[in-house]
């Protein structure tokens, strides 16, 4: 099972429409840096392709520092750093788009 | 995890045009690197990654090394799994473009697959 990360945000290159179009779940996608832009309500449309099996989540640290946190979508569950690590370890690869 | 269906070795998938950054020629010395150290490596291009495979490459204006030279002598280093995106190249009006080394075209279903196959994979 892969863990894909982003750290763009949406519009920024193609990275998010290249992601989205060769993920195949069970599989998992971190938003992080500026990635996580793609994570604020009233964006659900980035995502509505997306399986049920792609789990969705966003970095908290990355979220306060935008001033992000609450405004979050349902579909993203927010980890901190160590459940970053957490989400590594339990993934056998891990796909950094960028 | 699942092992039965996992290629050894490392995916190295190229993702940017060369020249403009480091990045291109930084993905090509990792899979040779790899390579040299007796590493299966197989080679991914996508997305802006397509460029790199244009025929008639001449940067030494920019006092660059040719990329495309470096990929013609990537089976030297028993580097001969090379895909590229189908999907990348459409985009870019190159599906009709003769591209600088053999390659194999993958649609995106492929790519997928190719992806699922390896755990360690670099993007570049």
């Amino acid at each position: 099972m892969q863990l894909h990360t982003l750290n763009k945000s949406p519009r920024n290159g193609d990275a998010l429409a290249s992601c989205l179009r060769l993920v195949r779940g069970p599989a998992s996608i971190l938003l992080l840096e500026n990635g996580v832009y793609g994570a604020l309500a009233g964006q659900e449309a980035l995502w509505s392709q997306l399986p049920d099996t792609v789990r969705c989540y966003v970095l908290q640290e990355d979220l306060e520092a935008r001033g992000l946190a609450g405004r979050v979508q349902a579909r993203f569950e927010s980890v901190d750093y160590a459940g970053f690590v957490a989400l590594c370890a339990a993934h056998d690869t891990t796909l950094s788009w960028y | 995890m699942s092992n039965s269906n996992l290629t050894p070795g490392f995916l190295v998938v190229a993702r940017q045009a060369p020249y403009g950054s480091s990045q291109a020629r930084e993905g090509l010395d990792a899979a040779l690197t790899a390579a040299a150290f007796g590493q299966p490596v197989s080679l991914l291009f996508m997305d802006d990654g397509v460029y790199q495979l244009l025929p008639d490459q001449s940067p030494a204006a920019l006092e660059q090394k040719n990329l495309a030279s470096m990929l013609a002598v990537l089976p030297m280093y028993e580097i001969e799994q090379l895909y590229v995106d189908s999907h990348s190249l459409e985009q870019r009006g190159l599906l009709d473009t003769p591209l600088c080394i053999p390659v194999q075209r993958l649609d995106s279903d492929q790519v997928a697959a190719l992806v699922q196959r390896h755990t360690r994979i670099l993007t570049f």
